[in-house]
């Protein structure tokens, strides 16, 4: 190393970050201008500004009979109709996180080998590609217009995320302990039982839940295709421009969802 | 008879053991009262709410395998492509790209300014910051498919809909997911700045952007992801994109052309995790 | 020239920090303040660049009112003041140079500061700065991934770049190992010496203190309890000061 470095030679030392950033501009900037050209606006339709404001106010106008489920609308009210939603979450949560379990643990790079991985992993993936709807019309076909139909769907796809979240707990297993057990002799069971179980079933139940919370909130999107729950009559409201109604679904969906969601994160805070 | 008989109140005392553990008395005499478990009194709780939901869904599970085998024919369908529809899939993708990235791009900017509002650290009316995430709950809430439904009354049928939308879905989680990040870091840049005589704005510039700019950049790839996931779902309520077509295609029972979609669409989706996965990694 | 007359700061809490300050510091001074936590130093401190605003009496910094300056000119003031804190305080996510030009920025437009245009000379200036603490080297390394007396002199290099009448250190040297505190303090006394810089800093280890200023104050609940020159603190100063007697142990502060 010759002598001692000098202002200006760490002057002209500068790493030049100008080509990166130059191409990232260019990149973002081209990908910007083509979307801009290609989303066309078709104009504001014939209804306008007018039933804009009308929304708005049956919006906060909820129909009461549905919101409260009072007589002869039991069946339709909102307080039934959260029940069913928590059911199919539930239901739908708990037979997905069942059914991640296998894949999870094909998938995990320190119980399986490479190859098995590969093909849990794209087993996954392949059921990760259809979307939540497609699901749901196809078991809708299958056993008809009802709640079930919206439990299994459910179930299908809570199994990408818990599956990638499983997948992650079991690879962060501590092996250590693990190993101080099989020092001490125990069998493969027992290994399981007090060695892996313990640091998994944490990790797992937050994941769980943490899906279930996700699956209330897409309880709307099942609402589409007749799946059940809450959903099915705030889309039906919706499609028949019925807004007070639909604002009475809306607000049984939020107040589930704020209620879930805050549980939900308590919850797991306790568990970590 | 008498082992039949030790069986039965073994087994009765290690049910007991498990819901109200026994006093242990150590060899010196003193009594150890191991704490009630809780684990058995929720699996008894689960199991009695996985029978009640069962009930009101109507899970069924012998329907399942008695309707099984018109599954079959359909996912035989679906996963025997017909790929000569590969054409009419390329316009749709890009519709669907393409709205989904403008609609992250908007979300993004706009959410950075309200999250600064939320951050309990910058602004010190708390008055504000409460209220801007209450707000901002809301817009969480309210489901995307309902704006989408009716942002498509108010400018048709198309990627425009979509659009909006996707900007309010992203504004909602973005700014959530910046001002919780926002929280954590250390303003102690910032004071030094103003400490050199910057201005606010200047000192913002220099001390502050810098800490958030990778978690950002980093938030907005990860809403894109989730975008283009999104987007099959408008398409269903007529709000542009590849939705759709699979919504046609369904409708008429076309399961080939339905295959075809989506592996178009799993290729989309897998390239676009694959560079942003690789981008966020080398942000943070 | 920064006079202290009758300073009083009261916090809205009602708790007094600063009593009757009476003091002139001349230019080219290096001075320590000693005292228990919460006895007044930082207050102190932080109301000569107008970080707190006193609540009674006048500062005057080189003839200037510091409770009359406001937007502007209370910027162009603290242009000529420099602040070093006990947590450093960089810009964890950027280089070295970069934070060290960010004491720079008080002069620029802040669209340059948005896009980083800082000028030839700007950056010789901040890499000059960076040589006389002896850290050109890592000029271009990331803020967070040095040791915390490399980051406390980029801190220094920092304040040196922004070529300021006085430096105010608060603590700086508190978060920092006996070998590396005393690097710190060396280039403290060092810029002191050849740029003829006044230099105020809160001091917890008492022995730093005396070894590297020339004067000494002691600040005893918001009181000046003592105000004279190094040689003459006794311990019978220092039990004034601190209330009681120090250990050896204290006195090094380890």
């Amino acid at each position: 190393m010759t002598g001692k470095l000098t202002v200006l030679e760490q002057y002209n030392n500068a790493p030049k970050l100008w080509k990166i950033k130059l191409l990232t501009f260019s990149i973002l900037l081209f990908l910007l201008v083509w979307s801009l050209i290609g989303v066309e606006y078709q104009g504001f339709s014939d209804l306008g500004g007018e039933y804009v404001r009308r929304i708005i106010v049956s919006m906060v106008q909820p129909t009461p009979k549905y919101l409260f489920g009072l007589e002869g609308s039991r069946a339709s009210g909102v307080p039934v109709l959260i029940i069913e939603t928590l059911g199919i979450a539930f239901l739908g949560t708990l037979i997905g996180a069942m059914l991640s379990l296998p894949f999870a643990f094909l998938a995990a790079r320190n119980i399986s080998p490479r190859l098995v991985n590969f093909v849990g992993q794209f087993g996954v993936t392949g059921i990760r590609v259809f979307p939540a709807f497609v699901i749901a019309l196809i078991f809708v076909r299958i056993v008809g217009l009802n709640a079930f139909a919206g439990v299994l769907t459910i179930s299908i796809t809570s199994i990408g995320m818990i599956t990638k979240l499983f997948v992650e707990a079991i690879e962060d297993i501590d092996k250590g302990v693990v190993e101080s057990l099989d020092a001490s002799g125990c069998s493969a069971l027992q290994k399981i039982r007090y060695g892996i179980l313990p640091q998994l079933s944490n990790k797992l139940i937050s994941t769980a839940i943490y899906r279930f919370e996700i699956n209330i909130k897409n309880a709307s999107i099942l609402g589409l295709v007749g799946a059940g729950g809450i959903g099915t009559p705030l889309m039906w409201a919706v499609g028949a421009h019925r807004w007070s109604d639909a604002s009475a679904y809306l607000i049984g969906l939020i107040i589930t969802v704020l209620i879930v969601e805050t549980f939900s994160t308590r919850i797991r805070a306790k568990l970590s | 008879m008498k082992k039949i008989k030790n069986f039965f109140s073994d087994l009765g005392s290690t049910i007991k053991n498990i819901f109200i553990p026994d006093t242990i008395i150590l060899t010196n005499s003193k009594e150890v009262i191991p704490p009630k478990p809780m684990s058995p009194y929720i699996i008894i709780a689960l199991i009695i709410s996985a029978f009640y939901f069962i009930e009101v869904t109507g899970f069924d599970l012998i329907l399942v395998i008695r309707r099984f085998d018109q599954l079959v024919p359909i996912m035989g369908r679906i996963f025997n492509p017909d790929l000569g529809y590969a054409s009419n899939v390329v316009d749709p993708i890009f519709d669907t790209i393409q709205m989904s990235f403008l609609g992250t791009f908007m979300g993004v900017i706009f959410a950075m300014p309200v999250a600064f509002f939320a951050s309990s650290n910058i602004n010190k009316n708390k008055f504000l910051v409460g209220a801007t995430k209450v707000i901002l709950v809301f817009f969480r809430t309210y489901p995307i498919v309902v704006y989408a439904m009716i942002l498509v009354l108010l400018f048709r049928y198309g990627t425009f809909a979509g659009t909006i939308a996707l900007t309010i879905f992203t504004f909602s989680i973005v700014s959530k997911m910046l001002y919780e990040h926002i929280e954590t870091i250390d303003l102690g840049a910032f004071e030094a700045m103003q400490a050199t005589g910057s201005s606010i704005l200047k000192s913002f510039i220099t001390a502050i952007l810098p800490e958030i700019l990778p978690a950002y950049y980093s938030i907005a790839l990860y809403s894109f992801e989730i975008n283009i996931r999104h987007a099959a779902v408008l398409g269903y309520v007529n709000a542009g994109g590849i939705g759709m077509v699979m919504n046609d295609t369904m409708s008429l029972n076309q399961w080939e052309k339905l295959g075809t979609i989506l592996i178009a669409l799993f290729i989309v989706v897998f390239i676009i995790e694959y560079i942003s996965k690789t981008i966020r990694k080398r942000l943070v | 020239m920064i006079e202290f007359k009758k300073v009083g700061k009261i916090y809205p809490n009602g708790v007094e920090a600063l009593k009757d300050i009476v003091l002139t510091i001349e230019q080219g001074e290096f001075i320590a303040i000693i005292g228990l936590s919460g006895a007044g130093k930082s207050t102190l401190l932080r109301t000569i660049n107008r970080m707190h605003e006193v609540t009674s009496g006048e500062l005057y910094v080189n003839g200037v009112n510091t409770r009359e300056l406001k937007g502007k000119e209370l910027r162009s003031f603290r242009r000529g003041i420099g602040m070093i804190f006990q947590s450093f305080n960089l810009v964890n996510k950027t280089t070295v140079l970069k934070n060290v030009l960010t004491s720079r920025v008080a002069d620029m437009s802040w669209w340059k500061a948005l896009l980083g245009l800082y000028s030839k000379e700007d950056k010789l200036i901040a890499l000059e700065a960076l040589d006389q603490v002896n850290i050109l080297e890592k000029a271009y390394t990331r803020a967070d991934q040095l040791s915390g007396g490399q980051q406390q002199r980029v801190a220094l290099a920092r304040t040196i770049a922004q070529q300021p009448l006085i430096i105010l250190a608060d603590e700086p040297v508190a978060s920092l190992d006996p070998i590396t505190a005393t690097q710190v303090m060396n280039d403290f006394k060092k810029i002191n010496k050849s740029s003829n810089i006044t230099v105020i800093a809160n001091m917890h280890h008492v022995d730093m203190a005396l070894k590297y200023a020339d004067r000494i104050i002691g600040i005893k609940d918001g009181l000046t309890v003592y105000d004279g020159p190094s040689e003459n603190v006794t311990q019978a100063v220092l039990k004034e000061v601190y209330g009681r007697e120090l250990t050896d142990q204290e006195l090094m502060g380890e």
